[in-house]
């Protein structure tokens, strides 16, 4: 039972860098537009399937797909701002309206994908010849090993970004103050057209590497990132984007812990139980102050 | 016939936020029947001070009397009822429904039929020259045209005392005397208000009584012609 | 009452909007008699407007977006199969009992009416997804786990066709009464600004439950009827978020917060829905993605609200 239950944790912390990664790209864009992306688990399954399509035709690993998903994203993000973001905030409630347009987005995404790849999973073939290495007497999944070691750098990269440098802080001012960014002189636009792309990037990269800890992958799969995704915003404070890497470990060690105890069947339950006691219990999340 | 009796009395009251001290110890007290006002700079506590007094805010410290009886602390639908009625610097139209619609919305727990309130809703409509709009959206009226509608919304339920807030600010000189009017009409029917302007020509005609707001602290208090020449208050609106 | 003159145009849209859907339900309820082959389609369009119609009551004259929507639906198909294949109840009373269950599902989920905006959505959304997990691990003796529940022996395509017609006009009749009295106004003044309904006197709290509790009878009442037509339910299609989505688009194309707006919104769309639907099942998932970015962007206030915000003078009119 120990022994099974250090396992879990294990897999919780590793799984949680990558959930703190996928939340963190929804909170910036939530924070700095109040726009909540509802495909956001759909864009994150088209770059898995990018990865596979990658992996599959020309041999390219998950990683080495990075270089493909990574800029490819960051410009859908900085084209999607320009196409749809100005609109909506306009709109007669902004937040409504992102949230129903990224519903459509979402429904866009899953066809295209089933379009092109078809409904039957699909499954990266797993690129290094380990599948573990064992420490004092305990396994470590090397995809996930290291899927968190290059989500946990991306982490500190963009908190060194956030916190070090000037385009950094203006966006942690933009979330903190909406007016506060034309007291800085910034335009406002540049600047959430780049925490878009940001998002957007950080998506993309969960999606390339979520391949390394769950190989098969199917269209109707976003879904349940998006609901991560909101599970760890939700845990770390909207619009907080280190409550975000906090909420991923929290619900990653939930949801590993959980499905020690729980039959598997209900293992998503877990994940909306979470959601609905923290937004009665604290809205503001764990980090933050009421 | 009036001037005798206090309706409202503020006493002591402060509201914090974080640090920052919005209202510091304010008291004062208003006459039923007056135009009492209260002016000062930019983030002195003016609208803070009427926040308390609805309901919207509940003060930190102190205690409000309305006609004797303690209101500090009722929530702001209880205040209404009670017949405290107010006014926002935007004014707060429903945009997406007709005007006569938003003047029911005070009223719709009365137990007069919706024929009744309509009659009522249409004599203000027509007493401040906006018959004419009643099927309109609240979105398709000027902003002058939403502060008079969000007046007379406030006069459906019959208040006793009218908080106004910067009712003159972005208003055209021609609506602005009709404001004057209703005021002045008001006032004979008895009712009381409380207006809080940046607008100094304004309150100085209507008001009796003054009291200038100075980073939450009431710095004097008195007849508009006293008020003027008041050095401290000079001070307070060139001085920095 | 009004002694204005009425312009022409808005005359004979008075017409129209008085005897025009008397006559389309007369049609309609000929019908199964006349033209049995399109019985089913027209079913499905009454079971649209019915839920597009509810949906209505709730999002439109109130901004509170149930993205779990569905899960009224859901609920009254397996309380009306459950009720009929396990206990024996007759068909009518079961039917009924899903409408009484959605209703207390409603008061279960009252106390989510507290939070606003994109949390409501979400937390309504969870909600539902969790019911269906709930629904898919009940013992198999109860709701025959992923393979649901069989009527087949009480199929009777023309009895639920009359009771969803009946069930239609009923939602469509409560939407209006609703809409002109004093509940739908204060219903409104919550949806434009809570703030400022408060501090004119109106009970936010009560109004809003008023309006979530009729949102959630009609669809759990819907579901009941759709199980007794089709004969069977399964998780999978009675806790279908696709349906969540469609009734949104419906009651969007139309016109939130109008009577006859959500009518109108299923109607046209869903004669595109069932074209499409039948020979590209695919393109029509990307239709109706592609549809709600362009209403949310081009056509907010759907076609009634948009018509009637041009032209003033239909404002009577059409509601």
């Amino acid at each position: 039972m120990a022994e099974l239950l250090v396992q879990a944790v294990i897999s919780g912390v590793l799984l949680g860098i990558l959930y703190g990664l996928i939340g963190m790209g929804m909170n910036i864009i939530y924070g700095v537009m109040r726009v909540v992306n509802f495909a956001h688990g759909e864009f994150m399954m088209l770059a898995a399937y990018l990865s596979f399509w990658a992996s599959h035709a020309h041999g390219i690993n998950p990683i080495q797909s990075l270089l493909l998903t990574v800029p490819l994203f960051f410009g859908v993000g900085f084209v999607l701002y320009y196409l749809l973001v100005p609109r909506l905030l306009q709109a007669e409630d902004p937040e409504m309206a992102s949230f129903l347009t990224f519903v459509g987005i979402s429904l866009v995404l899953t066809t295209l994908i089933l379009l092109v790849w078809g409904a039957d999973p699909r499954s990266v073939p797993f690129p290094f010849k380990r599948v573990s290495v064992s420490w004092g007497g305990f396994f470590f999944p090397l995809g996930r090993l290291i899927s968190a070691g290059f989500c946990a750098a991306v982490i500190l990269l963009l908190i060194l970004f956030l916190y070090r440098t000037y385009l950094g802080r203006a966006i942690r001012a933009i979330i903190q103050n909406r007016e506060a960014v034309a007291i800085l002189g910034i335009d406002p636009h540049r600047l959430s057209a780049l925490s878009m792309g940001i998002g957007l990037l950080l998506v993309g990269l969960a999606g390339s590497l979520v391949v390394l800890s769950f190989p098969a992958i199917t269209p109707v799969m976003g879904a349940s990132y998006t609901l991560v995704a909101f599970v760890v915003i939700v845990l770390g404070g909207l619009g907080n984007p280190l409550g975000a890497l906090v909420g991923g470990l929290v619900f990653g060690l939930a949801e590993n812990l959980g499905a020690v105890f729980f039959p598997a069947a209900l293992a998503p339950v877990i994940a909306f139980l979470i959601l609905i006691i923290m937004i009665f219990w604290r809205p503001q999340g764990i980090l933050g102050r009421p | 016939m009036r001037g005798n009796s206090v309706i409202l009395e503020v006493k002591d009251i402060s509201k914090h936020f974080g640090g920052l001290t919005a209202v510091n110890r304010l008291s004062f007290e208003v006459q039923e029947g007056t135009v009492f006002g209260i002016i000062g700079p930019n983030g002195s506590g003016k609208t803070t001070s009427l926040n308390c007094i609805n309901g919207l805010f509940r003060p930190d410290e102190g205690r409000i009397f309305f006609r004797g009886r303690e209101i500090q602390g009722l929530p702001p639908h209880q205040v209404a009822k009670i017949g405290i009625g107010r006014t926002f610097q935007v004014p707060k139209i429903f945009k997406r429904i007709s005007v006569m619609e938003n003047l029911l919305a005070p009223v719709l727990s009365s137990p007069r039929t919706d024929q009744e309130l309509k009659a009522k809703a249409r004599e203000h409509l027509h007493s401040v020259g906006m018959l004419e709009m009643e099927d309109r959206l609240g979105e398709e009226l000027s902003g002058g045209q939403q502060k008079l509608l969000e007046l007379v919304r406030i006069l459906m339920f019959d208040p006793q005392i009218l908080l106004l807030d910067e009712p003159f600010a972005g208003v055209h000189p021609t609506l602005k005397t009709l404001f004057y009017k209703k005021i002045h009409e008001l006032r004979k029917q008895g009712k009381t208000f409380i207006l809080v302007s940046h607008d100094l020509t304004s309150v100085y005609a209507l008001c009796q009584q003054i009291i200038v707001l100075d980073q939450g602290e009431k710095i004097a208090q008195g007849r508009p012609e006293e008020i003027k020449r008041n050095e401290r208050v000079i001070e307070a609106y060139l001085g920095r | 009452m009004r002694d204005r003159k009425e312009s022409t145009p808005s005359r004979m849209a008075a017409v129209w909007v008085r005897c025009g859907p008397a006559a389309l339900v007369l049609c309609a309820a000929l019908v199964p008699l006349a033209a049995p082959s399109i019985s089913s389609y027209i079913f499905y369009l009454m079971f649209w407007i019915t839920m597009a119609s509810a949906f209505n009551i709730i999002f439109g004259l109130t901004g509170y977006l149930p993205f779990g929507y569905v899960a009224f639906y859901g609920v009254g198909a397996y309380v009306t199969a459950v009720m009929w294949s396990r206990l024996g109840v007759p068909i009518p009373l079961s039917i009924l009992s899903g409408g009484v269950l959605g209703v207390a599902l409603s008061l279960l989920f009252a106390p989510t009416l507290r939070i606003r905006g994109i949390y409501f959505a979400i937390v309504n959304f969870s909600c539902a997804m969790a019911l269906r997990i709930l629904v898919a691990n009940l013992p198999e003796a109860w709701t025959g786990g992923s393979l649901g529940i069989s009527l087949s022996a009480i199929y009777n395509p023309n009895a639920s066709f009359y009771t969803m017609m009946a069930l239609m006009v009923l939602t469509i009749w409560t939407v209006g009464r609703v809409s002109g009295s004093r509940l739908g106004i204060a219903l409104r003044c919550i949806r434009e600004d809570p703030e400022a309904a408060q501090v004119l006197g109106v009970d936010v709290v009560r109004s809003r439950l008023k309006a979530w509790i009729l949102a959630a009878l009609f669809p759990s009442l819907a579901g009941g009827v759709e199980a007794w037509y089709t004969a069977i339910i399964d998780p999978d299609s009675s806790f279908n978020l696709l349906i969540t989505t469609k009734t949104i688009v419906y009651a969007m194309f139309g016109g939130l917060g109008t009577v006859m707006g959500p009518v109108i919104g299923a109607v046209s769309l869903y004669a595109l829905d069932d074209l499409i639907w039948g020979k590209f099942p695919m393109l029509n998932l990307l239709i109706l993605g592609l549809l709600i970015v362009l209403l949310v962007l081009f056509l907010p206030r759907g076609i009634v609200g948009t018509v009637t915000r041009r032209h003033a003078s239909l404002r009577a009119v059409i509601r």
